[in-house]
């Protein structure tokens, strides 16, 4: 079924192609989405890039490398206090060392480049419009971009700049629900290798301080029936299901419970957890853009709706969590 | 009485108050929390009037102040501050009216700033994650985002990576709380 699917909607391309100009440019949409996923996993490259959101604008390092044991990227703060998180095929590590906190995060299970198809995109442009605008230079390079405007208010809108070299994105928006950029990052100067030297990939930050290693937290929890607890009951339109889990986090000796759910653009987290401190409400997220937090007492447990959409968003699906339903 | 309480709290910002009317004014400022968003306007006030606002601003400012107090020997019973985001909201926007910084020149907003900019946009109340939630570390100084970071590490790692959610989805971690 999904086959044919697809194979409809290349032909539908390929007629746009002939009668339509409006369908050629959505198959562009669909190629530079491609180039830009392909290009962000597969390159060798070094960047620096500045990340503004509110009132803070910052300056960071990536190092992006691939080898045969997949993806590295080291990712550095040049301003202000010295921060890094590397990232390995199987672990996460961030140094934050003016809190004397590390985290230690074991990756999730290996994952194929979530390039978006066409079949996809066919959906995605149901709570999307997708554009392109025209040409454009960053760091240096000719750019592309490319604005993605939300249909509803459950999403934000990205307005993405990618190098019409190989698809690398340089430059991005996000936009909220009254057209104002609530983050955005562009690279400065980018730099493609035939190969990052290892010593490049290691952290650097003096005096991380207290280092927390926690090796249950890199346990996931295998799911046995009966142990989801919980449901989103009224998910905002398009969100899906994705991932549903157990799992430990840092400094919790009880599992949480942990269900992503995305648009296929946009996700939004539920974690949900044995306690009852604390109140509702949304949690603030200081400097970081478009990241919104609700957190809500259910009963003995707290639920911690996470994700880079709007509040309205993570207020509803926090607001909708129900006990699961019995089989 | 009121306004007699406001003299104090500028009198107090002055540096004027010693002895029995700093104990005095204090307590007003313990016990009447709007009291404290009028010692951050004083404050904000003259900084802009001397001209020295881009390295002092603070936002938290009274969010400290009220940490502070809290910290006090407790002598009668003291309330406490209700909502002290909100406060500082009402603070910055004081700030901002009055000197019409640049709000890329506040080169030093720390980590409690941020709420500020969206509560401001549309009234929400914001709960603060507790230490103890996150923490066995027992640092009382992790703020809300690094609270929030394993979370939002876990919710990088599963979710779909396109655009700037994608290919950065570390930079907010990083970036949280660098200028402070």
């Amino acid at each position: 079924m999904r086959a044919v699917r697809a194979i409809h909607i290349t032909l539908l391309f390929c007629l746009g192609g002939l009668f339509s100009p409006q369908l050629v440019a959505a198959d562009d949409v669909a190629a530079w989405l491609e180039r830009m996923t392909q290009a962000a996993h597969q390159l060798n490259y070094t960047g620096t890039f500045v990340y503004q959101e509110g009132g803070s604008l910052q300056t960071m390092r990536i190092i992006h490398a691939v080898d045969e044991s997949g993806e590295h990227e080291r990712l550095v703060s040049l301003s202000g206090t010295p921060r890094e998180v590397i990232r390995d095929h199987d672990k996460v590590t961030c140094i934050l060392p003016e809190d004397s906190s590390m985290v230690v995060e074991q990756a999730g299970p290996p994952r194929s480049f979530p390039v978006i198809q066409p079949a996809a995109l066919e959906t995605l442009r149901q709570y999307y419009d997708f554009s392109l605008q025209g040409g454009d230079r960053i760091a240096g390079l000719n750019a592309h971009q490319l604005s993605i405007i939300p249909r509803d208010q459950y999403r934000y809108g990205q307005n993405i700049w990618l190098a019409e070299e190989n698809g690398l994105l340089l430059r991005a928006e996000v936009v909220n629900e009254q057209g104002k950029i609530v983050e955005q990052v562009m690279f400065t100067s980018l730099e493609l290798h035939e190969r990052i030297p290892p010593a490049m990939l290691e952290p650097q930050t003096e005096n991380p301080g207290q280092i927390l290693e926690l090796n249950r937290a890199s346990e996931a929890v295998p799911l046995a029936d009966g142990q989801v607890r919980w449901q989103v009951d009224t998910l905002p339109p398009g969100f899906q299901q994705d991932v549903e889990r157990l799992h430990y986090l840092p400094h919790k000796s009880k599992p949480v419970e942990h269900h992503l759910y995305s648009d296929g653009l946009s996700s939004v987290s539920v974690f949900i957890e044995e306690g009852d401190e604390g109140e509702s409400g949304f949690v603030a997220t200081p400097g970081m853009g478009g990241i919104n937090a609700y957190r809500r007492r259910l009963d003995g447990f707290l639920a911690t709706v996470v994700g880079e959409v709007p509040p309205v968003t993570v207020k509803q699906i926090a607001e909708s969590i129900l006990p699961a339903a019995e089989d | 009485m009121a306004e007699q309480k406001k003299e104090w709290v500028s009198a107090l910002a002055d540096g004027e108050l010693a002895g029995d009317e700093l104990k005095r004014a204090l307590d007003a400022m313990r016990q009447e929390p709007e009291l404290l968003t009028s010692w951050s306007r004083y404050h904000l006030i003259r900084d802009a009037l001397h001209s020295n606002l881009e390295d002092r601003v603070m936002p938290d400012l009274s969010l400290r102040v009220a940490e502070a107090l809290e910290r006090e020997p407790v002598i009668l019973a003291p309330q406490r501050a209700p909502r002290p985001w909100l406060r500082h909201a009402a603070g910055l926007a004081v700030a901002a009216s009055v000197t019409g910084v640049a709000i890329l020149g506040i080169s030093n907003l720390d980590e409690e700033s941020g709420p500020v900019s969206v509560a401001a946009n549309a009234p929400q109340e914001y709960v603060r994650l507790e230490p103890q939630l996150a923490s066995v570390t027992a640092n009382p100084q992790l703020s809300n985002g690094e609270q929030l970071a394993p979370y939002l590490v876990n919710h990088n790692e599963y979710a779909v990576s396109s655009g700037m959610h994608g290919m950065l989805p570390y930079v907010r971690i990083v970036g949280h709380k660098v200028g402070q």
